[in-house]
């Protein structure tokens, strides 16, 4: 029989598929993603540009235009698998509308708040942008200004973000919009360990017995990792997956253990199984008293909502959100002592039974646990809390830093590790995990950057919830966001996010690749290079640091973040903001410009273009005349090596599919805290958390309080939202693949089939939904995907036609100022 | 991307599905038109070839195999494209 080309596809096909199953043997590593004419295509790797996974993929480029992706057979990641929104990849970045000029809102030829957007060129871009900044700056000094990132960013765009605003402006006024993300889980691991990200890392899939997802639906949104324990889950018939959540959702349908809880009660259920670890005697003693301290946590502790606001003047530590005070094992037990199973079982709405077998996971010395979570534990009133709560559980039973024994914190931003949180972009970090309110980390930052003594500041800047208030009370008048749609994302933005935007006080500036809803907004808008059109680096939620090269053109003048921050840097001298004192001090930084001081500092702009990677074009690496992106990545490294935090060198990033940090010896490390596995444990000591100064981890006791905002006789409904498998976030990119548009449209609102005949309403029904802030209309879902218990409603938020953060709270957690994003009380009725 | 209409797009996923179901599961994809199933697993995976005349077919596709009841997961493993004229080429 002879054997055609489509046979011969077909046979790739199956092979390829029941290799990356695991079903036979893998076949070699091809482009999996061809067309005929696969002679002309250029293929090379990149991480994804979606959640914080961090599959790898191979991007196929043609014409100078990408033309398809597919799962990296050779990532250790993803193994060749890829989920919808990830094949689609090669599409974002060829929607109809994408943004290729500047655009400045003019009216008669000038630039005017109420005018209307007209083209305009870089030059008279940054005049303007220079003009206002420097007003801003002369008015109020460096808290005048500010300026919104991202999980998004690539490693050095946050890197020269934070260089530039807090060593430049010497205002820390920096957030990112990972602050919305994974601030809480940040408190939670600084809290408890003094060191920031997972001690495990994605091989624990592979060991783990039990599964127990806390407020995470993997299924649709780090759908590849649902991949690796669905198939540990399958193929070990004694693993159990525990699935907690306040509505049902498409991880439910793999649960051994299905659990629907109350909003806000996953405090008190935490604090039962610490409880039943206790009392059925299954602590490991040696463990605990060997790495472990107990600390009493303060309570009522707030609700992050303005000062003037009741329940804060009612709060009794509102101002000491975080703090703590020394205690034992005794006393620990006796406080969780309450939440037994009648009171737990009562106010979570969970059946003894069910509690039981949830602890059971974790008492059960024989059984390896992993813990996941995301927004459903970081967008909490509590949600440092929660974090702290889950690592409790894990070290009461010394199940952590061993294969498959894993407290793990998922993220939703691509680099929301790499450049958020390890870069140090937060308001009030410094790369490494140090603060800016710590002197001796300032000196550190100065040093590293050759900047004079005393320079950088010392005060905490305005994370993101605070920069919206402050934009609206007009006291930050100029503002830069970039890689991300805050509008859209940030909460209660009828009342606190757009009037500061269209406050007359404010220049907003956007650099965005589409008209988002931000972006629009905006005063001026500047068209940015996304992806592969730039050369970059992420880093995932296992510590992996991953590499790309610029694969194509950016349309139009679009220019990557990094060469526009770097470019306006350009614009400003030290005299016009830097303290006299210190410039008289120190003469020789006297009337140079902040790229001088920053960017050309000897280091920064060490290494030549020849240093590049033959084959790929690097736009900003030509435009300054340097390899800059190299410079700024090995200046940043020098914070965290010997550290614990040490990156690789540049570019072993390059040849590999990424590192997990610390790279010691070339090696990377896959389980921290543990001898044997993590080169900075003292030998002998077995695990040492060695974030803390006496290498100890800390045991919280913390107790249930209730939500900011709960239903009532009025607003009679609980409101959470979320993301949708096909969509990413605000849907900025993922709405221009038509395909995926296609998929899931528009926003529904899923409840559930009783609430809604109580309302007299049907499935389709156009409904009005309605908090004390806000309004949207949409349509009623009682069917699909999301099946929430009577009480509860989820609407999605990706749609731009019906803004959901018109209805929420912005309520945060008073520790990590991260919004509760899943419960506030709304009312819903039909139009 | 591609805008030739002449296409057929080859593509394969990995279904995985409760293993109690397994056998109900498999059938049910089956049915479907243009839709083969190679390696079936028990342990509940299995792979499915699909034979598309645009991408969107196969994100369509991906959809209906996701709601038949008992489905787990459905992920993208391979995708071609291939045109009419060259079905019967010999190689």
């Amino acid at each position: 029989m002879t054997l055609t080309r489509r046979d011969f596809i077909k046979q790739n096909a199956i092979a390829a598929a029941v290799a990356a199953a695991g079903i036979s043997h893998p076949v070699s590593a091809t482009n999996l993603v061809t067309d005929i004419s696969r002679t002309k295509l250029k293929w090379a790797k990149a991480p994804c540009r979606f959640c914080g996974t961090g599959c790898s993929v191979n991007v196929a480029t043609k014409d100078g235009r990408i033309v398809a992706t597919h799962g990296d057979i050779n990532s250790p990641v993803n193994k060749g698998l890829n989920c919808v929104k990830g094949y689609f990849l090669s599409k974002i970045m060829y929607g109809k509308d994408r943004l290729t000029t500047p655009l400045l809102r003019k009216t008669n030829g000038k630039y005017d708040k109420h005018g209307a957007f007209t083209p305009v060129s870089w030059q008279e871009a940054f005049d303007i942008m220079e003009q206002k900044f420097k007003a801003a700056l002369k008015d109020k000094g460096p808290r005048g200004i500010g300026m919104f990132g991202s999980g998004q960013w690539t490693v050095w765009e946050g890197y020269a973000a934070s260089k530039l605003m807090k060593a430049g402006f010497l205002s820390n006024n920096i957030d990112p919009n990972a602050r919305h993300c994974m601030a809480s889980a940040v408190g939670g691991f600084m809290r408890t360990f003094g060191i920031d990200e997972p001690m495990g890392c994605y091989d624990d899939f592979e060991h783990a017995d039990a599964f127990v997802l806390w407020g995470s639906n993997m299924a649709e949104m780090h759908p590849i990792l649902w991949t690796r324990l669905t198939d540990r889950r399958l193929s070990s018939p004694h693993v159990k997956v525990a699935v907690m959540s306040t509505f049902e959702h498409r991880s439910f349908e793999l649960a051994d253990i299905p659990i629907i809880f109350t909003p806000q009660t996953d405090l008190a259920i935490l604090n039962y199984i610490a409880n039943y670890i206790i009392q059925t005697n299954r602590v490991n003693h040696d463990f605990v008293s060997k790495h472990v301290n107990f600390r009493l946590g303060n309570t009522d502790i707030g609700y992050g909502l303005r000062p003037e606001h009741p329940l804060e003047v009612k709060a009794k530590n509102a101002n000491k959100a975080g703090g703590s005070s020394p205690i034992g094992f005794n006393e620990f037990a006796e406080f969780v002592k309450q939440y037994d199973a009648d009171y737990v079982s009562e106010l979570s709405g969970i059946s003894k039974d069910k509690l039981q077998k949830l602890a059971e996971l974790y008492a059960d010395p024989d059984t390896k646990v992993m813990s996941l979570w995301t927004m459903g534990v970081n967008q909490h009133t509590r949600g440092v809390w929660v974090n702290n709560m889950i690592y409790n559980i894990h070290l009461l039973t010394g199940k952590i830093s061993t294969p498959g024994n894993s407290p793990f914190s998922l993220t939703g931003q691509p680099s929301a590790c790499g450049t958020a949180r390890e870069v140090g972009t937060f308001s009030h970090r410094l790369p490494a995990d140090m603060v800016v309110n710590n002197p001796k980390h300032r000196e550190i930052a100065e040093k590293k950057w050759k900047l004079p003594h005393g320079l950088l500041p010392d005060w905490v800047g305005a994370h993101a919830v605070l920069q919206s208030r402050q934009l609206r009370d007009g006291e930050i008048n100029a503002y830069w966001i970039q890689v991300n749609n805050n509008v859209q994302a940030g909460p209660n933005l009828n009342e606190e996010t757009l009037p500061g935007y269209r406050n007359p006080k404010n220049f907003i500036v956007v650099s965005d690749a589409y008209p988002t809803v931000t972006a629009q907004a905006a005063d001026l808008i500047l068209p940015t290079a996304m992806w592969v059109e730039k050369e970059g680096a992420y880093g995932n939620a296992e510590r992996r640091t991953q590499f790309w090269q610029q694969m194509v053109e950016a349309p139009g003048e679009s220019k990557s973040d990094l060469w526009q921050l770097v470019e306006f840097s350009k614009r400003f001298t030290t005299d016009e903001i830097w303290p006299e004192a210190i410039l008289n001090n120190h003469p020789e930084y006297k009337e140079k410009t902040l790229y001088d001081v920053l960017f050309a500092n000897g280091q920064v702009d060490k290494y030549p273009l020849s240093d590049m990677a033959a084959g790929y074009d690097n736009h900003e690496a030509k435009d300054f005349g340097y390899y800059i992106q190299k410079g700024l990545f090995e200046e940043y490294a020098s914070f965290g090596r010997g550290k614990a935090h040490d990156l690789a060198d540049f570019d072993s990033y390059h040849a590999s599919r990424g590192l997990r940090w610390p790279v010691v010896d070339g090696k990377e490390t896959l389980w921290r805290f543990k001898e044997g596995s993590d080169p900075y444990v003292t030998k002998g000591k077995g695990f040492e958390f060695y974030g803390k100064p006496d290498g100890k981890a800390v045991i919280f006791a913390l107790p249930y309080e209730p939500a900011a905002e709960s239903p009532d006789a009025e607003y009679d409904l609980w409101l959470s939202t979320g993301r949708v498998l096909e969509h990413w976030h605000s849907g900025s990119m993922t709405r221009r693949v038509p395909e995926l548009h296609r998929a899931f449209p528009d926003a529904v609102i899923f409840m559930h089939p009783q609430d809604a005949r109580d309302r007299a309403l049907r499935r389709g029904d156009e409904v009005r939904v309605i908090s004390r802030r806000g309004e949207i209309k949409t349509r009623v879902e009682t069917r699909g995907r999301n099946k929430p218990p009577q009480g509860l409603v989820f609407v999605p938020w990706f749609d731009e036609s019906q803004l959901i953060n018109k209805v929420t709270l912005d309520a945060t957690d008073p520790i990590s100022k991260q919004t509760d994003f899943k419960k506030c009380a709304v009312k819903v009725i039909k139009v | 991307m591609f805008v030739d209409s002449e296409q057929v797009h080859i593509s394969s996923l990995v279904v995985y599905c409760l293993p109690d179901l397994f056998n109900r599961v498999v059938s049910d994809v089956k049915l479907l038109k243009d839709v083969q199933v190679h390696a079936p697993d028990p342990v509940g995976k299995f792979v499915v070839l699909l034979e598309t005349t645009t991408e969107a077919g196969i994100l369509s596709m991906i959809s209906r195999i996701d709601a038949i009841p008992g489905v787990l997961n459905v992920t993208m493993v391979y995708h071609e494209i291939d045109t009419d004229d060259q079905e019967s080429i010999p190689i």
